[in-house]
């Protein structure tokens, strides 16, 4: 892939394909952290770290386990070595630079489980991304989840001085949100879609 | 959150079967397990297909741990059940591609995705890993169910709107206009949201009904 | 968490181990016994879904030979465990009339599988049949769904420079279409062009192959 390729991909996984809007991945989360920005756009950033974790992790267990030719062990593996390498990778942090664990650190085990890492892992391996390709649509998705996320903020951080009837408060609220919000971003169909 | 907990630690099978369909419903109620099942909620049939798929890994993983409750270790018992639920979940994808390969299609990278559902997660960590074999047996299918009620109504709303169909055949009168909007991602939400805030509407009715009598 | 941990002596160590090692051990066995049992099932029915869109892209085959690359890049005929890259069809009295090529590309959503029929002169398209896409529902599914547009491949001339050179093939908004053009489809643009990559991307890459090998995989008997 060339330059100009990969940065379609990129825009089309940040944009197009949001991982929140286009895919309902990561919902959980944004229901229910997307309360306040900072911890919004800090949860965004913890997720893209993952993914790009993540990403490397699946396409190095993809090589094993074409080599030995059992893909069907793919799914079991990514849970396990994902969950593990977080793990490491938090350890790491936490040594070397404690401020970066205190802004990212409380977040990373919360999100180890959460559909949008492993949806990275599976995703790249159905279109048969490469290790760079991989990477670059890992970071797409991360941003795009953290622009998703950091926009849900924002509207509810005004929403908390709406009067909003009280059945929908709550859930349907921010659903309803998402609903506008994920038709505002079908506008971006076509950008990066002809990668 | 966890006086609920407590209270329905205490409750018998029946009551959890009750317990999941309507008043603890995972999706209208909880709002549980929705990210891999969303996407795939534009037809009635993916999704019968995904919450079939979602309830058994469920039934299958609770009665596979709580069976094995006092064999797992408590301090690795978050990667036994992660490992327990995602065989469970590669069987079923397995076996959907064998006897079903056109929905296989369908369904994609989703149904692999079953595997972080925060709903199976939470009904395991909560039931299935303290409760004897049958409430836990009863409290997953309870769950299934009620997921599968919310998702089949979702997707067949979707489906009504967005094609004017209903499980693949026609329905609507023919100069029925499809809302496109439906089909869209953001059409998803919407009705979601529809579904919740008419599940809310419901329930206080019930339950004001409920006191006067 | 910690303290438990450091309670535990090194028996219950061990027996974390071994329940941990036990429980993967049996999901292990228990999927790739599923799998084994599983697998002959969708590679038949893969390979049909494949053959049948085959035979619709190759006009006048009746039966087809299965094709997948080896290690050296050349096409060996199929065995029941690999993956169908190429089809070459016969017709009723065993003359080649075709070639059909099995290509993937990333769509608007996810990943397209389609197969496109190549004419023995390997001059000209003689179909094209998308086997699986998850492409928006009344928007990019007139990829499968627009008869008049699938029909158009059936009558697209590949584009050659002077010497004799593959160009790609371009997708044009236009009423009277050139060699080497295909039509596009207001709204479903995304879609329509990812199918014109997918296609080129398979020209590309099969192209040289065949200009080598077909007569040898037809048999020496062109239709």
């Amino acid at each position: 892939m060339n330059e100009t390729e990969l940065w379609a991909l990129f825009l089309n996984a940040t944009l197009v394909n949001n991982f929140v809007l286009a895919y309902f991945l990561g919902i959980c989360p944004f229901l229910g952290v997307s309360g306040q920005l900072q911890s919004a756009g800090r949860m965004g950033l913890a997720v893209t770290f993952v993914m790009l974790v993540a990403s490397i992790c699946a396409y190095a267990i993809n090589r094993v386990l074409g080599l030995i030719g059992a893909e069907y062990l793919a799914l079991i593996s990514y849970i396990v070595v994902i969950a593990s390498a977080v793990q490491l990778v938090e350890m790491f942090v936490r040594k070397t630079s404690p401020a970066l664990f205190k802004a990212l650190g409380i977040f990373l085990p919360l999100i180890t489980t959460n559909c949008a890492i492993l949806a990275v892992a599976l995703f790249q391996t159905r279109r048969d991304y490469g290790l760079v390709e991989g990477l670059v649509f890992a970071f797409g998705a991360g941003m795009g989840f953290t622009l998703a996320l950091v926009l849900m903020a924002g509207i509810r951080e005004r929403l908390r001085l709406v009067d909003v009837p009280d059945p929908v408060r709550g859930v349907a609220v921010t659903l309803v949100l998402a609903g506008i919000l994920s038709l505002a971003f079908t506008g971006f169909a076509g950008i990066g879609g002809s990668a | 959150m966890a006086d609920t907990m407590l209270a329905s630690e205490r409750e018998s099978g029946p009551e959890r079967l009750r317990a999941g369909l309507w008043r603890e419903n995972p999706i209208l109620v909880q709002a549980l397990g929705m990210c891999p099942v969303l996407a795939v909620s534009n037809t009635a049939i993916n999704a019968l297909t995904m919450s079939l798929a979602t309830a058994s890994v469920l039934l299958a993983s609770a009665i596979v741990i709580s069976s094995l409750r006092r064999i797992i270790p408590p301090q690795v018992r978050l990667a036994c059940f992660v490992l327990i639920i995602a065989t469970f979940v590669t069987l079923t994808d397995l076996l959907i591609e064998a006897f079903a390969l056109e929905l296989h299609r369908a369904l994609g990278a989703f149904l692999s995705l079953i595997v972080v559902n925060c709903m199976i997660l939470s009904r395991i960590e909560i039931m299935a890993s303290r409760q004897p074999v049958s409430v836990a047996a009863l409290d997953a299918l309870g769950m299934g169910a009620g997921f599968a009620i919310g998702l089949v109504t979702l997707g067949s709303l979707r489906e009504l709107l967005g094609f004017g169909t209903l499980f693949g055949s026609r329905v609507m009168p023919d100069n029925f206009e499809p809302w496109q909007v439906m089909q869209l991602p953001g059409g998803g939400f919407f009705t979601l949201a529809a579904l919740v805030i008419g599940f809310t509407l419901l329930d206080r009715r019930m339950r004001r009904r409920e006191v006067s009598a | 968490m910690t303290d438990e941990t450091k309670l535990t002596g090194l028996g219950s160590v061990l027996r974390i181990q071994a329940v941990l090692v036990a429980i993967a051990l049996v999901a292990g066995l228990a999927i790739a016994t599923v799998h084994e049992w599983t697998r002959p099932m969708v590679m038949a029915q893969r390979g049909g879904q494949l053959g049948e869109a085959a035979l619709s892209v190759m006009p006048g085959a009746e039966h087809y030979r299965i094709y997948t690359r080896d290690a050296d890049g050349i096409p060996r005929l199929s065995g029941d465990d690999d993956r169908p890259e190429l089809f070459i069809g016969f017709d009723a009295r065993g003359r080649a009339v075709g070639a059909a090529i099995v290509a993937s590309g990333m769509g608007y959503a996810d990943t397209i599988e389609l197969v496109f029929g190549l004419h023995p002169e390997l001059d000209r398209l003689t179909g094209m049949r998308v086997v699986a896409a998850r492409e928006t529902p009344g928007i990019g599914t007139v990829i499968t769904d627009d008869a008049g547009w699938v029909e158009s491949f059936t009558r697209i001339q590949l584009p050659f420079d002077g010497q004799g050179q593959l160009q790609e093939l371009r997708v044009r908004d236009n009423a009277r279409l050139e060699a080497g053009e295909v039509d596009a489809i207001t709204g479903a643009t995304v879609s329509v062009f990812a199918v014109t990559r997918i296609i080129n991307r398979g020209l590309a890459e099969w192209l040289p192959i065949l200009r080598e090998e077909f007569d040898q995989l037809a048999g020496g008997r062109r239709g």
